[in-house]
């Protein structure tokens, strides 16, 4: 009985459909108890009908069960359960035949046609109302005697066929309002499904939004993050270049200005050799010399100068927002001062060369000099180079002074 | 409300229903009276012999031409009918009615 009453997977979305399923199955479980019941009956008052009425429930349920067992709760599967809706009060009634209660025994035929609104269906009652009036009806016209003993009549039997209309289209009105309500439930149930799952959609879209919002304003906060270290290292890598670039600057700045610098006192040097080598010399060779520390006084200063440019450009090294134009400046002066360098450079070369004069020309004129001591001796002894013309010799060698000095 | 014919099976079971509706209306009880009715050319007095020595008591005529109404044991009255001569029925009124005098014959 519980695998009859068992719903189908199909039938558990419509509460009508679930409704009919369970009523056709009620139906047929009923109409095999209620052929027990009636053999009991039968047993009971001793009827001597227990093969017709085992007989005959047998074939009523058959088709219902049928129906039943494969799940049908269709229109013909409803259908077919009012007959036994007419067969079980129909037994009962053939069975108690001869007893004081067989007429109180047509009650259940209403009994079971009220049952059969389980069904929300007015098939299986119309069906039931056909077969009882027909029974009657049938006999009463076959068989009269057999139906209502002595006061039968067919008055009489049209007066329960207008009963059991009365009861069917009670019973009909009943179902179809029961099936309006049903369908008009199950489709504001699914309108209600519709909009909850329409809600859940918007739901899961709304949820969706936010936790695209919330990745993007991550996303967000995590790029101005990773933005601001940008800057912050680029500014610190920047600044550091700066002063690195400074650095390595003044490096090579000081670098040059110590090159200068010992370039510098190397021509002091020379300078000095070459005062203390014309030291010994005549004047003109004196005047070289002076002429030469003239020279060496100007390189002095072109060194201080130098000493000063390199001062400035130390000075434009530790101001970071006027770098780049200072750069600009001092490499402009690094390159004069390259080729002041190198000019210098050249102009040591020719001092070095007009040096060179000089100490041929030193050299000649101590040459000179001992031939003009040697004339000077032979002239004292009866001469034979006059001393104006080793004096004239000497003068030839005297422009050579001031040229060195216009060059240096 | 639609309407459609009722399927084969439907008609099928509402015939059935009738036909056994009426046999049992017709089906004689186990101990009481009960309608004998001569078939294949056997008369009243043949019914009546019968029925006399299943131990039934004669109670009147039937509404068939050589029928009797008797009361008596319905299993001992079977057992002295030879085969095809007669059908046992139940006696009018046997249906819906109440207990009613049989006319006697």
């Amino acid at each position: 009985m519980h695998s009859l009453l068992a719903l189908s997977p199909t039938a558990t979305h419509n509460p009508l459909d679930r409704l009919r399923q369970q009523g056709v199955r009620a139906w047929a479980v009923l109409g095999w108890a209620a052929l027990i019941v009636l053999l009991v009956v039968n047993a009971v008052l001793d009827a001597g009908a227990a093969l017709p009425v085992l007989a005959i429930g047998i074939a009523a349920n058959a088709a219902p069960t049928v129906m039943a067992i494969r799940g049908r709760y269709d229109a013909e599967a409803r259908t077919l359960m009012g007959s036994i809706a007419v067969m079980i009060p129909a037994m009962l009634v053939f069975l108690m035949a001869n007893q004081p209660w067989q007429m109180d025994g047509h009650m259940y035929f209403f009994v079971s046609m009220s049952g059969l609104v389980f069904l929300a269906d007015w098939r299986p009652i119309a069906l039931a109302t056909l077969l009882t009036a027909i029974h009657h009806i049938a006999l009463q016209w076959l068989a009269p005697q057999w139906v209502f003993g002595g006061s039968g009549d067919l008055g009489r039997v049209a007066f329960h066929v207008v009963a059991v209309g009365f009861e069917f289209a009670a019973l009909s009105l009943l179902t179809i309002k029961l099936e309006s309500l049903f369908v008009s439930q199950q489709a504001a149930l699914r309108s209600s499904q519709d909009a909850t799952e329409t809600a859940e959609a918007q739901r899961g879209a709304a949820e969706r939004a936010m936790s695209l919002a919330r990745t993007a304003e991550a996303d967000a906060e995590a790029e101005r993050r990773k933005r601001a270290e940008v800057t912050t290292r680029a500014a610190l890598e920047r600044q550091g270049e700066l002063i690195t670039l400074a650095n390595e600057f003044e490096h090579s700045v000081s670098s040059i200005v110590k090159g200068i610098g010992s370039a510098t006192r190397r021509l002091e040097e020379a300078a000095t050799n070459l005062d203390k080598v014309a030291a010994g010399t005549t004047g003109d060779a004196n005047e070289v010399v002076l002429s030469a520390c003239a020279a060496a006084a100007e390189i002095d200063q072109v060194a201080s100068s130098m000493h000063g440019f390199s001062q400035s450009i130390t000075s434009i090294s530790t101001s970071a927002e006027r770098q780049s134009a200072l750069t600009e400046k001092a490499s402009q002066e690094a390159r004069r001062s390259v080729q002041t360098v190198a000019m210098l450079e050249e102009h040591a070369v020719e001092i070095e060369g007009f040096l060179e004069d000089i100490k041929n020309i030193a050299s000649k004129t101590n040459l000179l000099a001992l031939n003009a001591t040697i004339e000077a001796a032979r002239a004292r002894r009866g001469g034979a180079l006059p001393w104006s013309r080793a004096r004239s010799n000497r003068s030839r060698e005297r422009p050579r002074g001031p040229a060195a000095g216009s060059a240096i | 409300m639609p309407v459609r014919r009722p399927g084969t099976m439907i008609v099928t079971q509402a015939c059935g229903a009738i036909a056994a509706l009426a046999a049992l209306t017709l089906w004689p009880p186990s101990r009481g009276k009960m309608l004998l009715i001569p078939v294949a050319g056997a008369d009243v007095n043949t019914v009546a012999t019968i029925a006399v020595a299943g131990g039934a008591a004669l109670i009147g005529t039937g509404p068939f031409p050589g029928s009797l109404v008797v009361t008596g044991d319905r299993a001992a009255i079977v057992r002295h009918i030879p085969a095809w001569t007669m059908i046992v029925m139940a006696p009018p009124p046997a249906g819906c009615g109440t207990i009613a005098p049989v006319r006697a014959a």
